[in-house]
C-alpha cells in the first residue's frame, strides 16, 4: 500500500504539469492573438499591442509557458482583464461558496443514496428495486440545469417556499446563505445520489451474498443489523471511489448551477469570464478546480487502498 | 467475450466468424427481450426520424418569427405554442433534434476517432509513448468535463465545429482508456499471441483480432457518451455557448424560455422534457446494449 501511494504521490507533479499545459493551451487554442477576442469591440491596434505586452504574449511560447507557471506557483495567477484584480483573490474569496455547495449536495445526495441503495438490494428484482433504480437513473439522466428550472418552478414560483435566486456570501452570512444554497445543492446533487445508489446496490447484491452473512444470518443476527452494519460497511469501500469522482463532478455542475441561481461562487466568476473573454481569469479557475480534483481523486484512491487493504493496483 | 473466443478449438477465421455471429445473435435476442431498451431504442428512432425528416413534417420555418403571436400557447395552429419570437416551438423542437443528434453523434465520433487509437497504441505497444499517452489521458480527465468543454468552447470562439471539438476532448480521454485497459488484456490471449507468432503484422493485428474482440464495450461506452454529449450540448447551449443563434437548439430555447417561467411555465417545460426524454431513452438503450453484450455485468449497476 505504501509503494502504491509512494507511486501516486511521485505521478502528482508530472500530472499537475501536463494539466497546467493543458490549461496554458486554452489561451491559444484558437488561431491568431486572443487579443483581439478579448478588447471585442474597443479593440484598436495601439490597444492591442498595449495588452499584447501586458499578458506577455509578445514572447515565445515556451518563455510565456514557463514564466505563467513559475507565476502560478507562486500563486500569482495574474490579472483579470476586465477588472484588473488578482485572479487568485478573487477565487480564493468565491471559493468557500462553492465548496459549501458541493459539500451539501454531496450531503444528501449519500443520505438519499444509501438507504435506496440497501433497499433496492435486499428486494432484488420486484417493483422495490426498478422503482428505486428507475429513479435512480432518472435523477441520472435529468441534466442538472433542468432539475434546478424544475425546482425553481415548483417550489419557488408555485409554492413560493425557497427564493429563486441570489444569496450572500457563506463566509459573511452562512446561516443566511443556506436557505439559498437548498435547491442549487439538491439540483447539484442527483446526479450524484443516482450514480452512488447504483454503485451501492450493486455492491450490495455481491455482499449479500457471502458467507459471512450466511454466517452472521446463522448466528441470528436481525436482517436490520446485517444490512446496516454487516453489509454496508463492505459493499460501501467500492462505493467510495464513486464518491469522490462524484464530489468533483459537483465541482464542474456547479458552473451551471452558480449561473442559474446567481450564487457568488468560482462557477459564476467563470461565466462571466467566459462571457468577458477574461483569459487569465478562466485559465485561473480552470487550474485551481483541476487541482482540487486532482486533490479529491488522490485522496479517494488513498482512502479506498487504505480501508481495503487487499487492493492491489499496478 | 473474448475467452470463448480464444478458447475455441476451431482456430482461424471462419470458426471466430460463426462463433462472433451466435455471440452477436444472443446478444440481440437478450436486448429484444429487454423492455426498457427497447422503448428507448424507439425514443431514439423517433428523434432520428424527426431529425431526418424534420423539413417535411415541421408545421413551421422554426426560425419564422411573427411578434404578433408571441407566448401564445399551445393551440390548433402552434400545437405547442410559440416563443418570445412567435416561433413555433413544436417546429423548434423537431429541427432542434437535428442539431442535438448531429453535434452528440460528430463529438462521439471524432473522440472515437482519436481516443480509440491513442489507446491501442498505448495499450500494445506500451513504453515511453504509451506512458506519455496516458498521463495526458489523465490530465485531460483532471478536469470537470463541463468545465473543459466550457473552457475549450470559450477560448475558441462559437461556432459548431468549436463545439464538437470541445464535447469531443471530453470523451477522448474516456475511449483511450477504455481501449488501453481492454487492449492490454487482449494482448495477453492466446489467439493474439498466435497471430503474433504468425507473423501478423501489427496494424492488421489490431485491426482485425483486437479492435473487433472490444467492439462491445466501445459501442456501450460510445452510447453513454453519446447522451451525455446530448446533455452537454444542451448545458453550453443554456449558457450561450453552443452552436450560434439562427439554428434552433433546446438548450437555448430553455434559456430563452426561463425568462418568462413566471408567466408561461409550459415554455421551459417543452424543451426541458424533450431533452430528459431523449437521453432516459438513449440511456435506457444503452444499459440493455451493456447487459445484451455482457450478461455478466447483469448484477452490476
Amino acid at each position: 500500500m505504501l509503494s502504491y501511494i509512494a507511486r501516486r504521490l511521485l505521478q502528482l507533479p508530472l500530472l499537475l504539469l501536463f494539466a497546467s499545459l493543458i490549461v496554458f493551451s486554452l489561451m491559444h487554442l484558437a488561431p491568431g492573438s486572443p487579443v483581439p477576442l478579448m478588447l471585442g469591440d474597443y479593440s484598436d491596434p495601439e490597444a492591442e499591442a498595449a495588452l499584447t505586452h501586458a499578458l506577455g504574449l509578445d514572447r515565445p511560447l515556451p518563455v510565456q509557458y514557463l514564466s505563467w507557471l513559475g507565476n502560478a506557483m507562486r500563486g500569482d495567477l495574474g490579472f483579470s482583464v476586465a477588472n484588473r484584480q488578482d485572479v487568485l483573490g478573487e477565487i480564493m474569496a468565491r471559493l468557500p461558496n462553492t465548496l459549501a455547495l458541493a459539500a451539501l449536495a454531496m450531503t444528501w445526495a449519500v443520505a438519499i443514496a444509501i438507504p435506496i441503495g440497501i433497499i433496492s438490494a435486499v428486494r432484488q428484482n420486484t417493483w422495490v428495486d426498478y422503482l428505486s433504480m428507475g429513479v435512480a437513473l432518472g435523477g441520472i439522466s435529468i441534466p442538472n440545469f433542468i432539475l434546478a428550472l424544475f425546482l425553481i418552478l415548483v417550489i419557488s414560483v408555485q409554492l413560493e417556499w425557497l427564493p429563486i435566486s441570489g444569496g450572500p456570501s457563506v463566509t459573511k452570512d452562512a446561516v443566511g446563505a443556506l436557505k439559498f444554497l437548498i435547491l442549487p445543492a439538491l439540483a447539484l446533487g442527483a446526479r450524484g445520489a443516482g450514480v452512488i445508489a447504483r454503485m451501492l446496490r450493486s455492491c450490495m447484491v455481491e455482499v449479500l451474498h457471502q458467507d459471512y452473512i450466511t454466517t452472521a444470518r446463522g448466528k441470528g443476527v436481525g436482517n436490520f443489523r446485517i444490512y446496516w452494519r454487516h453489509a454496508l460497511k463492505n459493499a460501501f469501500i467500492p462505493t467510495l471511489t464513486v464518491l469522490g469522482i462524484n464530489f468533483a463532478y459537483m465541482l464542474g455542475g456547479s458552473v451551471v448551477i452558480e449561473q442559474i441561481f446567481s450564487l457568488p461562487g468560482i462557477g459564476g466568476y467563470l461565466m462571466q469570464a467566459v462571457l468577458g473573454r477574461d483569459f487569465p481569469v478562466i485559465q485561473g479557475i480552470s487550474l485551481c478546480v483541476a487541482m482540487v480534483f486532482i486533490f479529491v481523486n488522490l485522496t479517494t484512491d488513498i482512502l479506498y487502498s487504505y480501508v481495503d487493504p487487499r487492493i492491489r493496483y499496478d | 467475450m473474448a475467452t470463448e473466443t480464444a478458447r475455441d478449438p476451431r482456430e482461424g477465421k471462419e470458426g471466430q466468424g460463426i462463433l462472433v455471429h451466435r455471440q452477436r445473435t444472443l446478444a440481440i435476442r437478450r436486448l429484444r427481450r429487454n423492455k426498457a431498451a427497447m422503448v428507448g431504442g424507439a425514443i431514439l428512432i423517433v428523434l432520428i426520424l424527426s431529425a431526418i425528416f424534420a423539413p417535411l413534417i415541421a408545421p413551421y420555418d422554426p426560425i419564422d418569427m411573427d411578434l404578433a403571436r408571441a407566448l401564445d400557447p399551445p393551440s390548433v395552429d402552434h400545437l405547442l405554442g410559440t416563443d418570445s419570437f412567435g416561433r413555433d416551438i413544436l417546429s423548434r423542437i423537431l429541427f432542434g433534434a437535428r442539431v442535438s443528434l448531429f453535434i452528440g453523434l460528430a463529438s462521439v465520433g471524432w473522440a472515437g476517432l482519436v481516443g480509440v487509437p491513442a489507446g491501442l497504441v498505448a495499450g500494445y505497444f506500451g513504453g515511453t509513448l504509451g506512458t506519455v499517452l496516458m498521463r495526458l489521458v489523465d490530465a485531460l480527465l483532471s478536469f470537470p468535463p463541463i468545465l473543459l468543454a466550457i473552457a475549450i468552447s470559450a477560448s475558441m470562439g462559437g461556432g459548431q465545429g468549436t463545439l464538437i471539438f470541445a464535447l469531443g476532448m471530453i470523451y477522448v480521454p474516456v475511449f483511450a482508456r477504455l481501449v488501453r485497459g481492454s487492449t492490454l488484456s487482449l494482448r495477453e490471449e492466446v489467439f493474439v499471441m498466435a497471430a503474433e507468432s504468425y507473423g501478423v503484422g501489427t496494424a492488421k493485428l489490431l485491426m482485425r483480432h483486437i479492435l473487433p474482440n472490444m467492439i462491445g464495450v466501445v459501442v456501450v461506452q460510445a452510447t453513454i457518451g453519446f447522451s451525455s454529449a446530448i446533455i452537454s450540448e444542451a448545458t453550453l447551449s443554456f449558457l450561450g455557448l453552443g452552436v450560434p443563434p439562427p439554428l434552433p437548439s433546446w438548450g437555448r430555447d430553455l434559456n430563452d424560455a426561463r425568462v418568462y417561467i413566471r408567466e408561461t411555465w409550459w415554455l421551459v417545460m417543452i424543451p426541458a422534457l424533450t431533452i430528459v426524454i431523449s437521453v432516459l431513452g438513449i440511456n435506457f438503450l444503452g444499459d440493455g446494449l451493456r447487459d445484451a453484450l455482457d450478461p455478466k455485468m447483469r448484477t452490476r449497476g
